[in-house]
């Protein structure tokens, strides 16, 4: 899906000293989905609807994480889902990276770095076998933050996205292929 | 209503929210009055029930914001969603002043340079179109087209753009060329959109085949249409009405789509006789068009998004796609080049020469466009004829005695007409059978595979390879039951053991080209730069096996054609065919094995060139905080962990493998020196062979660009190489080297397929 590191306008001087990190809850939609749906659609070609983000926050709203600056500004959020996955291979508990944006201003700041590997630890904490996502042949920086992390390119996507832009799989496996249980630790 | 009331509204409506304030458990309280009555329905079978009641008492047990999410609702329903008065997502949706449809003066003459504007502004469309990107985006925007197109016109009468009562007889040159450039450019497209949708491609990954419920006027004959652009084209070089330069560019657009709409429908017949020639002739006629096009002048106004809203659509509004003029002509001209070649294949030598023919086709840089991959993949199998000519177990048993099976008994067409049932050719024939409609799926699909995108080609590959596995195995069966009606005398090697060794001929065959799909699966990996710089070394190491263990598999398949060449020498059958067959399966071989050797040489050279730069710490990796190097290598190696044979590296031996802890740097370096050198002989001998001896008759020039592109990636890495050796050698005690090393970016180097680092000191 969509994440958005490429551009490095204005880089901003110094983290925010009150910058915290948020783990999202269905009560706080009212407060922060506009915001969060503001700073993700700047970079989409398509628009999701509100269900879009409902789909994944009602039922992963622990795997999605905000940074935010003074006067609560959102400066980034990362949106996630976890899921058994079945396909040619044995069922496996996997964890999709669907949305990832930090405001331009903001980047460069190992927010986006820190709001993936918040997210990543609560999948880990919850039992996933393996982490998946797909980005932008061409977004450097996005596959730089997550190959630093340890994911590696599994293939190439031929025009993936709208623009007719390629993509890779990245793909990092928590455990041993033999140790995946396809199910949620309770 | 106005403007500014619909505004108003727009916005109370935007501004309204659930949660206004405490909400009244008493329903309807606010109203005075009773509840309005159900309302009244005329239908047979259909019973109103008033469910207020129960309706409200089931709302009032959700929270305030409370969310219920129905398990049937998906990430594909909420994608589909849209949400009204939203202008991304609704096309219904209008700016204030903009009207539903555009106000478009079809009657209104244009003038020639128009003309030339909006039809160069087409091209760039069409191309558009071919890239990848759908009809809506492209070609659809045109009001002319879609005037065009809907409603969707009988006959030639009804295609006029002006639809008053005095149109036909009344109109204007100029709207003619327009109209019978526009019948012209559909009826091109509705070829290709058929040829793409008969052929084996990915939708929107490749190619958009949807025509939005819209028709592409298959139903009008394609030599009226022929006509018309023919009779445009004399009234346009007798009239006065426009300057000579004006006319010569009209014109010349005219005669390109005739040409092109020809070319398109005598593409599919599978005589190679002119088509060839009527691609070159086509590109021949763009230069013409490229040095007029500044005489054309734009018309914006005939190209809107607002077409979309009439199409039968399931997604919203989206831009118009601009290709450039200058993207537009290239690819124009790369489709006629690539289209020009592979009408080549219908010509046939053998079946190795057929795939160096697709698998090279397929390495044109740029890919070749999806319309000359469909054509390839049209002229390979249409009918299940192979080229137009052949049958599937012709193209099978040529590939099976080239390889495995010289002028073998099993091959024998004779053996077909044997029907007594104890006879060991009936016997022999039955089970072939058996083989061949077990593996010509799979050998096609070779085929059909390289005919796809890049990526895709790699992605399959590495689903085929479980399927030729499991070919290997059931092959093997067969190979066994027919030992029985063959005699097969086993051999016996001391020195190995004391077991009977058979030739195993068929699975012998799946093994090889097996192998063959993992090199190439590994191969396509650097191309699609999908290994981490740290991973080079074991990914070369790994190529530099499999094509070792197909070497020897190469070797154990000569020598059962040779125990077969010595016993039919000393038969007093006549020469003739059965040696040629026995002289080619040698050729083929040791053909196989040169560039086995060449292969496996050069990547042993590039591996141990990354094993030294990873000890010297030149290679950069990531400290990476989650999972470990060896669940890594699972992820990398999971297409392969599925097959027995040959089997997989485990990765603490492959550790030890590529960091080669018992040699001393210099020790692996010097090999790393001899290795690169003899994949250099090997890939100079291979540049001397001929078309026959190389299996790439047809593809000669492209086969030979391939090698010395090889040779040149080969002569840069022992460049590297005595950089790197000069380097360690000059190293103090420490052992430490200042460098810098650089790898270059994919589709930088000399060959995709070899990634050399550049040492700078």
């Amino acid at each position: 899906m969509a994440d958005s590191e490429s551009k490095d306008k204005g880089k901003a001087a110094e983290l925010p000293a009150e910058l915290r990190y948020i783990q999202y809850e269905h009560a706080l939609e009212k407060q922060y989905l506009p915001s969060i749906r503001a700073l993700i659609s700047k970079d989409l070609s398509e628009p999701y609807s509100i269900y879009v983000y409902r789909y994944f926050l009602y039922q992963w709203g622990d795997l999605c994480f905000m940074a935010q600056g003074s006067n609560s500004s959102l400066l980034g959020v990362i949106i996630c889902k976890l899921e058994t996955h079945q396909s040619h291979s044995p069922p496996t508990l996997r964890g999709y990276i669907a949305m990832l944006a930090v405001s331009e201003g903001w980047r460069n700041h190992g927010i986006a770095t820190t709001l993936v590997r918040k997210a990543i630890d609560v999948m880990i904490e919850r039992g996933a076998d393996e982490v998946v996502l797909e980005t932008e042949e061409t977004n450097v920086p996005a596959m730089k933050l997550y190959e630093r992390l340890g994911f590696i390119r599994s293939k190439k996507l031929h025009r993936y996205y709208l623009n007719g832009n390629s993509a890779y799989r990245l793909v990092l496996h928590l455990k041993k292929m033999v140790e995946m249980s396809g199910q949620e630790l309770v | 209503m106005g403007g500014e009331a619909l505004n108003s509204i727009s916005q109370d409506v935007a501004n309204l929210v659930l949660d206004d304030g405490p909400r009244n458990p008493a329903p309807f309280a606010a109203y005075d009055s009773e509840p309005p009555p159900p309302p009244k329905l005329k239908s047979r079978g259909v019973i109103a029930m008033d469910i207020t009641e129960q309706f409200t008492n089931a709302a009032q047990q959700l929270d305030m914001g409370q969310l219920i999410k129905d398990s049937y609702f998906t990430l594909f329903e909420s994608v589909g969603a849209l949400e009204i008065m939203d202008r991304k997502m609704d096309s219904g949706y209008l700016e204030s002043g903009e009207t539903m449809e555009d106000e478009y003066d079809f009657s209104e003459a244009l003038l020639p340079e128009e003309i030339i504007g909006i039809i160069d502004q087409l091209l760039c469309h069409e191309m558009a179109w071919h890239m990848g990107h759908p009809l809506s985006q492209t070609i659809f925007t045109s009001l002319y087209i879609d005037r065009l197109l809907s409603p969707c016109p009988l006959n030639l009468d009804q295609t006029y753009f002006d639809r008053s009562e005095s149109c036909s007889s009344n109109e204007p040159l100029t709207l003619q060329i327009l109209r019978a450039y526009c019948l012209g450019l559909i009826r091109t497209c509705s070829y290709i959109n058929n040829r793409v949708k008969a052929e084996h491609y990915y939708e929107e990954e490749d190619f958009v085949t949807h025509t939005f419920n819209r028709s592409l006027l298959e139903n009008i004959d394609h030599e009226s249409i022929l006509k018309l652009l023919d009779e445009t084209a004399e009234l346009l070089s007798s009239s006065q009405e426009m300057g000579p330069n004006l006319r010569i560019a009209l014109g010349c657009r005219l005669r390109f789509r005739a040409q092109f709409l020809k070319v398109v429908e005598m593409a599919d017949a599978r005589m190679p006789t002119n088509i060839k020639d009527l691609w070159t002739d086509l590109l021949a006629a763009l230069p013409d068009i490229k040095s007029s096009t500044h005489l054309g002048k734009a018309v914006p106004a005939s190209f809107s998004t607002k077409i979309q809203r009439k199409l039968a659509s399931t997604v919203p509004p989206r831009p118009i796609v601009q290709v450039s003029q200058g993207a537009a002509f290239e690819h124009l001209e790369r489709l006629c080049r690539d289209a020009s070649v592979v009408v080549e294949v219908l010509k046939y030598y053998e079946s190795h020469s057929l795939m160096t023919f697709v698998i090279l086709f397929q390495t044109r840089k740029p890919q070749p466009s999806v319309y000359a991959r469909t054509l390839l993949q049209h002229y390979l199998f249409c009918d299940m004829v192979i080229l137009g000519t052949m049958s599937i177990r012709q193209v099978l048993d040529d590939d099976l005695a080239a390889t495995v099976l010289p002028a073998h008994k099993l091959l024998d067409r004779g053996n077909d007409d044997i029907e007594v049932p104890h006879d060991p050719r009936h016997n022999m024939a039955a089970r072939m059978e058996i083989f061949r409609s077990r593996a010509a799926g799979s050998y096609l699909d070779i085929l059909r595979t390289i005919c796809q995108n890049r990526c895709r080609i790699r992605r399959t590959l590495c689903h085929t390879i479980a399927d030729w596995d499991n070919l290997q195995l059931d092959a093997e069966e067969l190979d066994q039951e027919l030992r029985e009606f063959t005699e097969e005398e086993p051999t016996v090697d001391p020195e190995i053991s004391n077991d009977p060794i058979y030739s195993f001929p068929l699975s012998s065959w799946a093994y090889f080209y097996k192998l063959r799909q993992m090199e190439w699966i590994v191969q396509l990996g650097f191309e699609l730069d999908t290994y981490q710089p740290d991973e080079l070394v074991g990914m070369y190491w790994y190529l530099q096996y499999l094509a070792k263990t197909r070497s020897r598999h190469l070797e154990r398949m000569r020598g059962f054609i040779m125990r077969s060449y010595a016993s039919f020498r000393r038969n007093p059958e006549t020469a003739g065919q059965k040696q040629v067959e026995y002289a080619n399966a040698f050729s083929f071989v040791n053909f196989s094995t040169m560039e086995a050797a060449a292969t496996y040489g050069f990547a042993d050279a590039l591996s141990c060139l990354y094993t030294v730069l990873n000890r010297l710490s030149l290679i950069p990796s990531p400290s990476r905080p989650y999972s470990d190097d060896s669940m890594r290598y699972e992820v990398r190696m999971k297409p392969f962990s599925t097959i027995g044979l040959p089997e997989l590296i485990q990765f603490d031996d492959l550790t030890q493998l590529i960091t080669q802890p018992n040699e001393s740097t210099i020790d692996i370096i010097n090999f790393a020196a001899e290795s690169v050198m003899g994949a250099k002989k090997g890939f100079e001998i291979l540049s001397k062979l001929n078309a026959k001896d190389a299996y790439c008759q047809g593809s000669h020039d492209s086969w030979l660009k391939n090698i010395k592109d090889c040779l040149k990636a080969c002569i840069f890495t022992s460049i590297t190489i005595s950089t790197v050796k000069k380097l360690v050698e000059a190293a103090g005690k420490d052992g430490k080297v200042k460098a810098k090393v650089e790898i270059p970016a994919a589709g930088k180097g000399y060959h995709d397929w070899w990634i050399v680092p550049k040492v700078i000191p």
